[in-house]
């Protein structure tokens, strides 16, 4: 019971965009898919759901093939950035259009978020603004009656209020009817609370594939005296640094030395989500300090 | 054909219908009511032929045009269907499904406006009516014999609508999965093919052996019969269904291939 993308790869006139990418993605979990502009979170949502073919590779839900399928696509949603809906049908159409296609819809709570939200169903989609579109969107994507909801840059235009009750809706929703949500955003704060699991995609393969607990739990800043933390660091993976006059803070990704002493004037702390995937993905390749 | 494809298929249907009625209302508009307002804006209305402008609204002609325009709108549906979790092939299931009835609505709509409308108000038989139009060659195919000639005449239309459709959809298929800029040579060089084409056509002249195997040919697919004089309709039936059987292999294997751009 799950969705398995095995080996996918995808080039575009010979530029490489995912290079064998291996996933297991598992009933009523919620993921974060992160990753820097371009490196390839859209191409691969748009390969699970079989928008787009993968150069290579195979993705499968409960072992039928993704591709073509409607038993499998019909329990589906990508909400993507890109705006797949006419421009001219009005939002009430839209609703009764999806309901149609995926048999069924939750009418009752769409009108409900579109309350809250502020969203008039009698516009049509061309005429909303870059949020609203993403709003109505997103009311799609939480009514509709999919086992596996993909949510490709969820809150673009939103505005602070709006998020937030976005992610209170969602919260609310997985837990009265759990699913699996994943979600790929560059807004890493807001969402590091809400993620289960998380998978980075860097320089076109996937490098950091865990819960989100185990992989925090295994980020650390050491920060101190430049000779002591660089005494007490040495040999450990450092995946960034940062200095300050005489202080500096070294990020350490994976296990410490539990031999080493601390020195009491180096101070030890977890790294949060958002520092360590800048971490893994800045300059440096990521690949190389993860282990 | 499942009962998604079916329910697809009216989707389609009753969406199109919506369209093709306000097509019909603003052709109604532009061809009779315009002209009524411009003759009595100039003081002519007291010569207005209000038959000769309702008896010529072209409403079989303007529903092959229908079919093609909206047959060549391939990504558009894609875009929804797939959005919606509708793989590509239930897709074109629902969409040769709805070309099946919007044909046959098309007939229908022709029909009743040939022999309903245009023939009283013309004064016209069921032959002078079809004399009128391009199917004057094969009217008299079966006499004097009005059923056969109506059935078989509505069983033409049908499978002309159908083809009409097909091609449409092979080849926007085809459109969609080429470049802006392929699709935009395409549009440049096959207008200029077509002309170089028909240029050497007519400039050798009506003798030459290619152009009489041309000739000759084109009267073979039409269903010219030297020996009676007259067309057999069931030749140029026979020739679009040929070629709509190719469309729809075009379009199988086009669609089946779709993919969303960026």
């Amino acid at each position: 019971m799950s969705i398995q993308i095995h080996a996918v790869s995808q080039s575009f006139h010979g530029k490489t965009i995912l290079k064998d990418i291996n996933l297991t993605i598992e009933p009523n979990k919620i993921y974060g898919l992160l990753g820097r502009n371009g490196a390839g979170k859209s191409t691969l949502l748009n390969i699970i759901s079989n928008r787009i073919f993968p150069s290579q590779g195979t993705v499968t839900l409960d072992e039928e093939s993704m591709n073509d399928n409607d038993r499998t696509l019909g329990r589906i949603y990508l909400m993507s950035e890109v705006n797949l809906y006419s421009e001219r049908a009005k939002l009430n159409k839209l609703f009764d259009t999806t309901a149609l296609m995926y048999g069924s819809f939750n009418r009752k709570y769409a009108n409900e978020l579109a309350d809250k939200f502020g969203l008039d169903l009698t516009s049509r989609f061309g005429k909303l603004s870059t949020g609203y579109r993403s709003i109505f969107k997103l009311i799609v994507a939480l009514c509709v009656p999919a086992d596996y909801i993909f949510l490709d840059e969820p809150v673009l235009g939103l505005d602070a209020n709006h998020r937030e009750l976005f992610y209170q809706e969602l919260i609310e929703t997985y837990s009265e009817n759990p699913r699996t949500f994943v979600i790929s955003t560059h807004l890493i704060e807001e969402i590091a609370n809400l993620i289960e699991h998380v998978f980075v995609l860097d320089d076109h393969k996937i490098v950091i594939n865990g819960s989100v607990p185990d992989i925090l739990e295994r980020a650390y800043t050491i920060s101190g005296p430049d000779a002591d933390v660089k005494q007490y660091t040495a040999g450990l993976n450092i995946i960034g640094e940062d200095h300050l006059g005489g202080i500096t803070a070294h990020y350490v990704y994976g296990a410490l030395a539990d031999d080493r002493p601390i020195p009491d004037t180096v101070k030890l702390e977890h790294l949060d989500l958002q520092k360590l995937f800048i971490n893994l993905t800045t300059e440096k390749k990521a690949a190389a300090h993860v282990s | 054909m499942s009962n998604k494809t079916w329910r697809l298929s009216r989707y389609l249907f009753k969406d199109q219908l919506f369209y093709l009625g306000w097509s019909y209302l603003t052709i109604i508009l532009v061809e009779t009511l315009l002209p009524f307002g411009a003759s009595l804006l100039s003081g002519t209305a007291s010569t207005f032929s209000w038959r000769s402008h309702l008896s010529g609204l072209g409403i079989g002609a303007i529903f092959a045009f229908f079919v093609f325009i909206f047959s060549l709108q391939t990504y558009e549906g894609f875009k929804l269907f797939i959005q919606n979790g509708i793989s590509r092939r239930t897709y074109l299931r629902a969409r040769l499904g709805n070309l099946g009835l919007m044909s046959l609505l098309g007939v229908v709509l022709a029909v009743i406006n040939d022999f309903a409308i245009s023939a009283p108000l013309l004064r016209v038989d069921v032959f002078g009516l079809l004399a009128r139009g391009p199917y004057e060659m094969y009217a008299k195919f079966f006499g004097n014999n009005v059923f056969a000639t109506v059935l078989i005449y509505m069983l033409f239309l049908w499978i002309f609508y159908l083809t009409v459709g097909l091609f449409g959809i092979a080849v926007s298929s085809l459109l969609d999965l080429t470049t802006k800029t392929v699709r935009r040579v395409i549009y440049i060089v096959v207008p200029i093919l077509g002309i170089f084409l028909l240029g050497f056509v007519a400039s050798n002249g009506n003798t030459s052996q290619a152009s009489m195997g041309f000739v000759n040919f084109a009267k073979f697919l039409l269903g010219y019969r030297e020996t009676l004089g007259l067309f057999n309709p069931f030749m140029p039936m026979l020739t679009m269904v040929v070629c709509s059987l190719i469309f729809g292999a075009i379009a199988y294997t086009f669609h089946l291939k779709l993919k969303i751009k960026n």
